[in-house]
């Protein structure tokens, strides 16, 4: 500190940094970067995915069997760590097609059978494998940001392209579960075979 | 913790041809949900957090969580806890780096100073304040730190950091990750730091140098799908000057103080091996062994560590989940005679055989949640110890959580509880007395610590740019180390009287408090996170004791700041611009006393103001420059005093500038 132990530069600094010079410090910071600041246009990537999956939800048919009573929960369970921060809990309590949409949320080990979304966690990537084993023909749609999802058996893969995300979609996958999308889906889809 | 930005209209509302053309980034990820979902109170420091920081150890980090008490004893050595107890040998906090715990067995306490793992290779901190026991076993009484460092393939390239600064003098590290295919990610790591003292109670350097080498792996592999490797590796090597005070009988005080030339190694490798057949399951094999070696005026032994886990997680149904495991761990140590602290035995082993099990149950359609666990181990200093837990969280709204908590956990006695004799302080002669060396001397009866603590939290985020976590707690403590003085064993010697400190579970009390933390983004380009802490301390000893014998150095309730504030603001101030105060405010410390606070002067401790300062500039992607200003306001300043053979330093002013490239 000796480069800074002059007593005129002792006196100047105990002013600035006295409890009210900081107060005052701390405030002028506040405006300024209030001037500086703004909304931002753009929305957060994993905002967006979990307005897409409630999308998914809206375009697909399950075989009645899987969904029965109208009125009944559609569950959305997230397999692996959250990335969504709140805008999964947004989603909570909409309305598909008679069903409300419930989410239900496993960071670590899941019994999936009563799932009628997964979406797989990029947390999980090393043991995709596995989960789509149990889940392939299960009548569960299965979505995830893990990369080349689609091509590994998954049903609906985002995947971020030029600050856009976009999605794909594996139909061997969905026509095997006896899940129907919609044609509009589809159209705006990369179809992965 | 919100972690988008805030989006002008409902976004839920958007079409699939709308989103396709939304444009999207990707945000700060948050570890929000962590905290939301955890029937206890928990704190995250994100790597984004250690950024702007401007921090450049871990216990500096610390400072930001609340119901932690972070207080610098000298250039290089931190007297960290949560929730009360702090000390020179603060025991109630276990600390864990990627599941390796650095507690050390032989003082029940962290060496932060040799923590040096480089900063920008942690992916986050989850801070747990209150007891951990039932999974994390004994020694996680007031909370646990998990440091949890990046998955190899998230350190891709190349990595270079260097700070210059008059105290922090050079900082450098470099770090290089690499890939041999999609499965298989590795890093290597070195680091070297030097630094300078603080300043003694007269304003003058303190000399109390330091400087740390450091170097590491880390490599992922999968081997197979469901399956997963982790293998790590690390040297550290620190050379710390200390100052001690030492009985003496050429001084007039009895004591003189000794600028010490210290050095603290520690070597570990482990291995973790992570298996799932299903979504529902998933085990993980971890082994480790470390060493860790400290040499100086004080202390100096070689010890060494073999610790062997197993844990297995699987889902019954949708709404209930287990998870077990079981542990074993062997600790084998070497001391040589020093000039403060002996042992005896001069070598030792120790073994920890532990089990715990957990059983969590959601109910009322996931609503409430509670779960129920236990740990139960076996450990060579004080037996058998049970600490179990209960947690209960109700989710009234998808916004809101409650949570309650009672749970036990013991903190079992060290190798130097049980074994040691400490050189303390030396009361010159008087008319009445010859001088007289006061030594700590451990003891084989001494028990554990023990605690049942009661705990309540509310989070609350009503938009996604606020977020309110309150918790408050009540810690009934029982068995707590004390010290009679024990003049019956007094013994002259060379005319010389010696007379023996004996440990004791004389002790018991309260500790309760709260604490709140807030997070709120005004804008994008604001971020605001407020910390309080308030704690309050109510000790007795227990009737059963003499209180005659009694060290008179007072109850523990003094130990610790009653109020704590800490506020972050980070600004960004144009695209590439940004600026960061963090202002703290720590109460006073009315008494930090111990053994030998009969013979040093009598000194309390300030409440404080202190103010960091970093303006950060991005010119590159990838390429960040960086000033810092750390203790900014009224420095120079004592934040604690240690308890034993200690020399009062003072805290200065300092500034450092960075520069870090990634490529």
């Amino acid at each position: 500190m000796a480069f800074l132990n002059t007593a005129y530069q002792r006196i100047i600094r105990s002013v600035i940094w006295s409890l009210p010079a900081q107060i005052c410090l701390l405030l002028a910071c506040l405006l300024l970067a209030g001037i500086a600041g703004g909304q931002e246009k753009r929305s957060d990537v994993y905002a967006v995915m979990a307005v897409y999956t409630y999308n998914f939800a809206k375009f697909t048919h399950w075989p009645p069997a899987s969904i029965p009573v109208s009125g009944s929960s559609l569950n959305l369970c997230l397999l692996g760590e959250d990335p969504f921060g709140m805008s999964l809990s947004q989603l909570e309590g909409k309305t598909v097609k008679n069903h409300t949409l419930h989410i239900r949320r496993y960071p670590r080990v899941a019994v999936l059978a009563d799932c009628h979304i997964v979406f797989v966690s990029r947390s999980e990537d090393w043991r995709l494998d596995t989960i789509l084993r149990e889940l392939a023909q299960a009548p569960i749609l299965t979505v995830s940001d893990i990369p080349d999802f689609a091509r590994r058996g998954g049903m609906i893969a985002l995947q971020i392209v030029e600050q856009r995300v976009r999605f794909s979609i594996n139909t061997a996958a969905t026509a095997q579960a006896g899940l129907q999308l919609s044609s509009k889906l589809l159209e705006l889809a990369q179809i992965v075979d | 913790m919100p972690s988008g930005p805030a989006v002008p209209q409902d976004i839920t509302e958007l079409g699939l041809e709308e989103l396709l053309n939304t444009g999207s980034h990707l945000g700060q990820q948050d570890r929000a949900e962590i905290i939301r979902r955890a029937a206890a109170a928990v704190f995250v420091i994100s790597q984004e957090d250690l950024r702007r920081s401007g921090v450049t150890s871990i216990p500096e980090a610390l400072r930001m969580v609340p119901g932690l008490h972070v207080a610098r004893l000298n250039a290089n050595q931190w007297a960290v806890t949560a929730r009360g107890f702090n000390g020179q040998f603060a025991n109630k906090l276990l600390v864990l780096v990627d599941g390796r715990t650095v507690y050390t067995p032989i003082f029940s306490g962290v060496y932060w100073e040799a923590l040096d793992l480089p900063l920008a290779d942690i992916e986050r901190i989850e801070v747990i304040r209150g007891p951990g026991a039932s999974l994390w076993g004994a020694n996680a009484v007031n909370g646990i730190i998990n440091i949890i460092t990046k998955q190899a393939r998230d350190t891709q390239g190349a990595y270079i950091s260097l700070s210059v600064g008059d105290e922090e003098q050079t900082l450098a590290t470099l770090r290089y990750g690499g890939q041999k295919n999609e499965q298989l990610h590795w890093r290597v790591f070195g680091k070297w730091s030097q630094r300078d003292g603080l300043l003694d109670m007269q304003g003058e350097d303190a000399r109390d140098d330091w400087t740390l080498a450091s170097g590491g792996f880390r490599l992922d592999w999968l081997p197979a799908p469901g399956d997963v490797v982790l293998l790590q590796g690390s040297l550290h090597r620190a050379d710390l000057q200390r100052n001690y005070t030492l009985p003496s009988l050429n001084s007039a005080s009895g004591n003189e103080t000794v600028l010490d030339d210290g050095t603290l190694t520690t070597q570990s490798l482990s291995a973790r091996w992570e298996h799932t057949d299903s979504p529902a399951s998933r085990s993980a094999l971890q082994f480790y062994y470390q060493r860790e070696r400290r040499s100086d005026i004080s202390a100096d032994y070689t010890l060494e560590t073999l610790d062997l886990d197993f844990q297995q997680e699987f889902a019954i149904s949708q709404q209930q989940e287990i998870i077990w495991g079981l542990g074993f761990r062997y600790s084998q140590d070497d001391f040589n005679q020093s000039e403060i602290i002996n042992l005896q035995p001069r070598q030792r082993d120790y073994q920890l055989f532990s089990l715990f099990a957990q059983d969590r149950l959601s109910l009322f359609d996931d609503r409430v949640e509670l779960t129920l666990g236990s740990k139960f181990e076996h450990n060579s200093f004080s037996g058998w110890e049970i600490q179990p837990s209960l947690r209960a969280l109700w989710r009234p709204g998808s916004t809101q959580r409650l949570w309650a908590s009672v749970a036990r956990a013991v903190r079992s006695p060290s190798r130097a509880e049980d074994d040691t004799q400490i050189n303390s302080f030396l009361l010159p002669a008087s008319a009445a007395m010859p001088p007289s060396l006061f030594t700590v001397n451990g003891d084989r009866s001494f028990e554990s610590e023990t605690l049942i603590a009661y705990e309540i939290g509310y989070r609350i985020w009503p938009r996604d740019d606020l977020f309110l976590d309150i918790a408050a707690f009540y810690n009934d403590y029982d068995d707590l180390r004390f010290a009679s003085v024990d003049l019956a064993a007094a013994q002259v010697d060379d005319t010389v009287l010696t007379i023996p400190i004996t440990l004791n579970n004389a002790e018991r009390g309260a500790l309760y408090g709260f604490e709140i933390a807030a997070d709120w983004r005004p804008y994008e380009k604001w971020h605001l996170q407020l910390a309080y802490s308030y704690l309050q301390a109510d000790f007795e000893f227990k009737p059963s004791f003499d209180t005659t014998t009694l060290v008179p150095a007072g109850l523990g309730d003094d130990r610790n700041p009653q109020h704590q504030v800490s506020v972050r603001a980070g600004f960004q101030l144009a695209p590439a611009v940004e600026l960061d105060v963090w202002l703290r405010y720590v109460d006073s410390i009315s008494a930090v006393q111990a053994l030998g606070a009969a013979a040093a002067p009598s000194l309390s401790i300030d409440d404080y103001v202190s103010l960091d300062l970093r303006l950060g500039w991005q010119p590159a992607p990838g390429l960040e420059l960086s000033l810092h200003g750390r203790n900014l306001s009224n420095a120079p300043y004592i934040e604690f005093l240690p308890e034993s053979n200690g020399f009062p330093v003072q805290v200065e002013r300092s500034i450092y500038g960075q520069l870090t490239w990634r490529f």
